[in-house]
């Protein structure tokens, strides 16, 4: 009985992995089949969904980048933290409109040096291209929410 | 290259002894079986103790301090464990790779009867310091509360629990990289204040907790919320379980919007199944979630409706085998997808561990993982693995 279990596991894991709409391009980074047309990616590009679906639940754990741990003074456990760290980090984090130029876009795409610095993040469990996608478009579009303007 | 590996020290250091969940079925019925606690965990009861030396390869005496410190029947119980770990950590392209070596565990329970039902229980250790404030966070407090138990040393009975603790809900596998850990809702560190009542019977168990945002230090999740989990043994090789979790995340004052409070919501339905083939002595344990997020009433996208508002789901098989008798192999596969809509999104792993359990006392286990995305068409693939050397008090 625990075989046909199994066998139907696969199945489903398989099924799963090849089902969604929206497809993402792991040269550029970039996404179609979303929206109502099919054309783009749907998914909202501001700091609350970037925060909760992605650098939370990938960077915020325990031992990294939650009010926790504080690892190198960032911390995307919450939306208010992710603001404070990204505006507040005197380096090149976020370049709204610009994401090649942002720190946080290039540390999850870069080769890590031969010295071992600097590595690609999260280094325990690499992002989709499909997440990394979002992170470029969200900071392509003018990095919604980041930016303080009062 | 030194900084890196500190770094990855950093990472993965820090582990928790729990309990094993590989032994409900295949060697007792209940998590109160072999421990104090109705979730598990921390300080074993004598039925533990006695478990301890019989999967040992040499026993030796099993009790705390090899039962030199405390007496047999005192008010007063006491646990410890010291761990370490290293080994070798896939973290970037085809050619990146490092060996590394940390203090993973130095932590000390208690358990104090109070009477009539009562007892205070704590653990204490060293942490991961906050960076900024180090000074202040080297130690802690991981779990203390008050319990009332309605039956005083029997394993079936009414427990209500008090203070901060880790809500019951799924299989409560002590590896905390194992995919209903990580992505599950009770990673690690993540214990809250909070309030729990659990039955544990001689056919199911019933837990419900309820839990609020650590205000005391910065936590790992900022979090209010409850959790209801409960398993059914049909047999005593077969149970099936079931459960809720809600959790509603204070994600602070959004400074853009005039200070309007933002929030996010996180909803988790979860199964699970053990299933105990006597005859060849393998477990086989099963755990699914579904999980629904709300990504605030008040994100400010128009669109949010669809895309605010992901469906995922997550979930691991892990087969339990004892080699021997002082030997356990667990082979698992994960599954976790955190937005079904997307494609190529879903991560898949194999992972392995291996336990060796010397004496009452000290246990060797290899963990390692490969990890695929979208089975390798939606990023790097990932791996590690691990050796711990652990000291049980």
């Amino acid at each position: 009985m625990y075989r046909l279990l199994f066998l139907a596991a696969g199945a489903l894991a398989s099924s799963l992995a090849s089902c969604g709409t929206i497809e993402c391009d792991d040269s550029t980074y970039t996404c179609t089949g979303g929206g109502d047309n099919g054309d783009g990616d749907d998914r909202p590009l501001t700091l609350e969904y970037v925060t909760v679906t992605v650098l939370r639940p990938n960077c915020a754990n325990a031992q990294c980048h939650s009010a926790f741990k504080y690892e190198y003074e960032y911390r995307f456990d919450t939306v208010e933290h992710t603001q404070q760290s990204l505006v507040n980090a005197n380096t090149m984090a976020v370049i709204p409109g610009d994401a090649d130029a942002s720190l946080l876009f290039n540390v999850l795409v870069r080769a890590t040096q031969s010295d071992g610095s600097a590595p690609r993040m999260p280094y325990d469990q690499p992002l989709p291209t499909a997440e990394i996608a979002l992170i470029k478009q969200w900071i392509n579009d003018g990095a919604d929410g980041l930016v303080v303007t009062q | 290259m030194k900084a890196l590996l500190v770094t990855v020290a950093l990472l993965v250091s820090a582990g928790v002894a729990h309990a094993y969940p590989q032994f409900q079925l295949s060697r007792d019925q209940t998590c109160t079986g072999c421990h104090i606690t109705p979730a598990g965990g921390g300080i074993l009861n004598e039925n533990g103790y006695s478990v301890a030396e019989g999967i040992s390869q040499f026993g030796h005496k099993p009790e705390f301090m090899y039962g030199k410190l405390l007496g047999d029947s005192g008010p007063l119980s006491l646990g410890g464990d010291l761990r370490a770990a290293g080994g070798y950590f896939k973290y970037g392209g085809p050619d990146d790779a490092a060996f590394y070596a940390f203090p993973m565990q130095l932590e000390l329970n208690a358990h104090l009867k109070l009477g009539s039902g009562l007892s205070f229980y704590a653990t204490g250790g060293f942490r991961p310091a906050e960076e900024t404030n180090e000074n202040a966070t080297r130690v802690w407090s991981r779990e203390h509360y008050l319990m009332w138990q309605s039956k005083t040393d029997e394993n079936y009975a009414t427990y209500v629990r008090v203070g901060r603790f880790m809500p019951v809900f799924g299989l409560r596998f002590a590896e905390h990289p194992l995919y209903v850990r990580r992505f599950g809702g009770t990673q690690l560190f993540s214990e809250n204040y909070g309030v729990s009542v659990s039955h544990v019977a001689e056919k199911f168990e019933i837990h419900g907790s309820a839990f609020m945002e650590d205000y005391l230090l910065d936590p790992v999740e900022h979090a209010n919320g409850a959790a209801v989990y409960g398993e059914y043994r049909v047999s005593p090789t077969l149970s099936f379980g079931g459960g809720a979790m809600f959790k509603s995340f204070t994600d602070g004052k959004f400074l853009l919007s005039n200070d309007v409070d933002y929030d996010s919501k996180e909803f988790r339905i979860a199964a699970t199944n053990k299933l105990y083939l006597e005859g060849i002595d393998l477990l086989l344990s099963t755990e699914i979630q579904f999980v629904n997020q709300l990504v605030g009433k008040t994100a400010r996208s128009e669109d949010s409706a669809i895309g605010g508002a992901p469906k995922g789901i997550v979930g691991n098989i892990v087969a339990s085998k004892m080699l021997g008798s002082f030997l356990l192999l667990d082979l698992g596969i994960g599954h976790f997808d955190s937005n079904l809509r997307i494609k190529n999104l879903d991560r898949d792993c194999v992972d392995l561990n291996f336990h060796w359990f010397t004496t009452s006392h000290v246990e060797l286990v290899l963990n390692a993982r490969y990890e695929l995305i979208g089975f390798g068409s939606g990023g790097e693939p990932g791996m590690f693995t691990m050796l711990q050397a652990h000291y049980r008090l």
